[in-house]
């Protein structure tokens, strides 16, 4: 018998042979190979010192990841004249990397890992930040900032800046919008009309209550109010009952903490809402009021309709929304529904209002000065942003005749989303305050922007975030509880005293009182450090 | 070794156990047909209808605007319908040819490093590097973001599959088939290709089932290599589709954020249009293989 020794060599050659071609066979569009990263300390250190005249002579090609509706049909046209105007701006152009909401998170998660080049990354808050810094994904930025950014400086409300700073340093820039955060409710205009209501005649939630009654006799088809429990939809979004209108602000969400546990900003205590909040169990009964009664849908625990959607098909006549300026405008051309809404508390800022969009600068930067002169043409330069926000004129847009800084769509084309350019990323990009307006929006509404962002107030618990580790295996516990228990709670559909007990004991039983301990102990130490 | 039960069901055992069974069997087979109708009649439902109504095994109008759309934006949907069958048609054949391949020399009593060729590939069934090396190894080593290579490499080898076929080969090619090959003066070639693989074709159907199936329902490597629109996967712009609507629901729920977005979460009969269509020529796979399925396949005790 002669061993054939070869065989495991001519298989290896062949499975070489196979890969090969097939590695050959793949159509490389010429995506080059990510180049090496500079270290952070050159990186940060590197630059003209001091001189006002940054130093543009070398070409670079910018990496700059979004998340939004992509793909876009039109976005090749989009950004080659975005690059053509960068290209005069700062001899640079970008590499536009729009990536869709759904697979957004993983693919970032994979490029910071991976050491990919990274120049410009949409870093909001809620998307594992503080992580990614910790893990060192992004630049700091005080020393670009002063240097590069004198733009931003100028034009960012300084109360944003808190929002992107992780232990005094700076690593991401806020975008510039609204800085406070308070929600509304919104209804059809032509049943508001119909029956002559007054939107201005209502201060709080109770106010309501004749209008819910008129609809509930007049329109059997459609609910007063449509909440769906196992979404986010709640009534809590218009936090105005009496009783929390008289407590005026008391009560605070805490950054980080299970949605049960609030700050009572009298004693600075941590409290439980659903055990020791006043206003929020007259809410919970209010909405148990309002159950019976009939104003609320009757599946809001079960539905998986949300209020959007129900309101699309006309199964009610409300949505709950945003109150920043024009907001109801806004929605208005979203839904093509004509809206109006009422007036929502004065704005409150939060950790996470400041820091919900946010831009950052990424480890593996090929040229982190060119990216933060980027940034700063984002937040001063109209034409720049108009353009990322909205399109090519002509193309995705045309001016309104007379009227320099609106827009309306061309001709023919019925909705935003058959422009091939809609990625609804408005509020991602640099300085929305400078963009163009819709027809039918508001001449003044950037001016109302800034009225609303000084109108708004700082949260005393503003820049506190709970940190979960000590009490990690209560706290998914308890948000599974809260979880499960939010529908019946939120939407009234059961006895309130009943449900609102039985919640009561298994958040005891579950570890509520050592959560709240933990974050009693990590406020205190908070404030001893704040002066 | 298979102990194949020669009993037939329609003529022995009592009647009761007789209608437990075809009862268990006929309720199981509608748990498994009825989704798929479901999933039919949504999308034929008009979007309206669903908010109002809920899900119906018979919709009250047919509705088949969802299709109309898809077939307007078909330029969309035939890109990716080519992308897949690209990907599964050269994946499948050589991921059946590697894995006989391999398979092969295993089995070859004479073949000196059947110890550590065995050895290799346990160990590989037992560790691997993690999502970051693989993602590294193939967007910095080989180059291969968006590129269909990308998309079938990853599914050319599978340890499992070659023990299969390792084991498949010890039970049913006799040992003196080879031998008389080689008297014949057959080269090691063609023994492999013209008396080997022909007598094994329930294996490799199987094999090749299966890697098809995997080649045609993965998104995750195009989730990852992919971002060049025209090099998306059918599977790929589903997954998109139906991931899209959760996200909103649930990632950006109560970040405040969600009354920022403004969604284009694609409707709930468009998507379900979208599942319809990309079942479709998987159905048609199964009947082709079937005949091919026997009662012989087990991996039998590992020896090295």
């Amino acid at each position: 018998m002669r061993t054939t020794r070869s065989s495991g060599a001519v298989l290896a050659a062949l499975t070489a042979v196979i890969l090969g071609i097939t590695g050959c066979g793949g159509g490389n569009s010429g995506a080059s190979a990510p180049s090496k990263a500079e270290s952070t300390a050159a990186a940060t250190t590197a630059g003209t010192e001091g001189s006002t005249n940054p130093d543009t002579s070398t070409f670079r090609k910018l990496k700059v990841y979004t998340v939004g509706n992509f793909p876009q049909n039109d976005t090749k046209a989009v950004v080659d004249e975005i690059n053509k105007y960068l290209k005069e701006k700062i001899n640079a152009e970008i590499d536009f990397q729009g990536l869709p909401w759904s697979s957004w998170a993983e693919k970032m998660a994979l490029a910071y890992q991976s050491g990919e080049q990274v120049d410009l990354t949409f870093a909001p808050n809620w998307a594992d930040f503080a992580n990614n810094v910790a893990k060192g994904a992004f630049l700091p930025l005080d020393e670009l900032l002063d240097k590069y950014g004198q733009g931003i400086k100028e034009t960012l409300d300084p109360r944003f800046f808190d929002g992107g700073k992780v232990d005094g340093k700076i690593y991401a820039i806020p975008t510039n919008k609204e800085i406070g955060e308070s929600h509304t409710i919104m209804f059809r205009k032509d049943l508001v009309d119909k029956y002559g209501f007054d939107v201005n005649s209502i201060e709080t939630l109770e106010d309501l209550e004749p209008w819910l009654q008129t609809i509930k006799e007049k329109e059997p088809a459609i609910a007063p109010i449509w909440l769906s429990g196992s979404g986010s939809d709640t009534l809590g979004y218009f936090d105005k009952t009496r009783e929390s209108m008289k407590e005026n602000f008391r009560y605070e969400l805490v950054a980080g903490a299970p949605a049960g546990i609030v700050l009572d900003t009298k004693t600075d205590k941590m409290v439980i809402s659903s055990m020791e909040s006043d206003t929020a169990i007259y809410r919970m009964k209010l909405y148990g009021d309002w159950f019976a009664k009939g104003y609320i849908n009757k599946d809001a625990a079960t539905t998986k309709t949300s209020t959007e959607d129900a309101f699309k098909a006309g199964k009610t006549w409300m949505k709950f929304g945003s109150d920043k300026p024009d907001s109801d405008k806004e929605d208005s051309i979203a839904t093509g529904i004509e809206l109006v809404k009422l007036k929502g508390n004065e704005p409150e800022i939060s950790t996470a209002s400041v820091s919900n969009s946010m831009m950052a600068i990424g480890r593996t930067s090929i040229d982190p000065e060119r990216t933060m002169m980027l940034l700063n043409l984002l937040h001063t330069d109209p034409v720049l942003v108009n353009l990322i926000d909205f399109g090519v004129e002509g193309r995705q847009y045309v001016k309104v005749e007379g009227k320099d800084n609106f827009i309306k769509l061309p001709d023919g084309i019925a909705t935003r989303a058959d422009t091939g350019w809609a990625p609804g990323i408005e509020w991602m990009f640099g300085n929305q305050t400078i963009t163009y307006l819709w027809e039918g929006e508001s001449a003044d509404k950037w001016e109302k922007f800034k009225a609303y962002n000084e109108s708004a107030h700082k949260v005393k618990s503003f820049g506190f975030n709970f940190n979960t580790d000590a009490v990690k295996t209560q706290v998914s516990v308890v948000s599974n509880i809260i979880k499960e228990f939010r529908p019946l709670l939120e939407t009234g559909s059961l006895g309130v005293d009943k449900v609102l007990t039985e919640y009561n004991n298994k958040l005891k039983a579950n570890g509520i009182e050592e959560i709240r301990a933990e974050v009693q102990k990590q406020y205190d130490a908070w404030k001893a450090k704040q002066s | 070794m298979t102990t194949a039960s020669r009993s037939n069901p329609y003529t022995k055992g009592s009647t009761t156990a007789q209608i437990i069974l075809n009862v268990f069997f006929i309720a199981f087979s509608l748990a498994c047909i009825l989704p798929i109708v479901l999933i039919v009649a949504i999308s034929l439902t008009n979007e309206k209808a669903l908010t109002l109504q809920g899900y119906k095994f018979w919709p009250d109008h047919i509705d088949a605007s969802a299709y109309q759309y898809l077939f307007k934006h078909s330029e969309t949907l035939v890109k990716a319908y080519g992308v897949s069958l690209t990907v599964t048609l050269i994946g499948t054949v050589l991921a059946v040819l590697l894995i006989a391949l391999y398979a092969y020399p295993l089995y070859r009593k004479d073949f000196p490093f059947k110890k550590t060729f065995n050895f290799y590939l346990l160990i590989t069934m037992l560790f691997s590097g993690g999502l970051v090396p693989f993602y590294l190894l193939y967007v910095n080593y080989l180059d291969l973001k968006d590129s269909l290579v990308a998309l079938i490499l990853p599914g050319l080898s599978n340890a499992f599959y070659i023990f299969i076929t390792r084991t498949f080969f010890q039970q049913t090619i006799p040992e003196e088939m080879i031998e008389s090959g080689k008297l014949d003066g057959a080269s090691e070639w063609r023994i492999f290709f013209q008396l080997v693989l022909p007598i094994s074709l329930p294996v490799l159907a199987t094999i090749g089932l299966f890697t098809t199936l995997m080649y045609w329902n993965d998104w995750f490597n195009s989730m990852l290599f992919i971002n060049d629109t025209n090099k998306f996967s059918l599977q790929y712009v589903m997954i998109q589709m139906i991931r899209q609507a959760e996200f909103f629901k649930t990632q950006l729920a109560g970040t405040g954020v969600a009354l920022m977005v403004q969604e284009s979460v694609p409707t709930e009969s468009l998507r379900m249009a979208m599942v319809v269509l990309s079942i479709g020529p998987i159905l048609f796979i199964y009947p082709f293989f079937q005949k091919y399925f026997t009662k012989g396949l087990t991996i039998g005790a590992i020896k090295g």
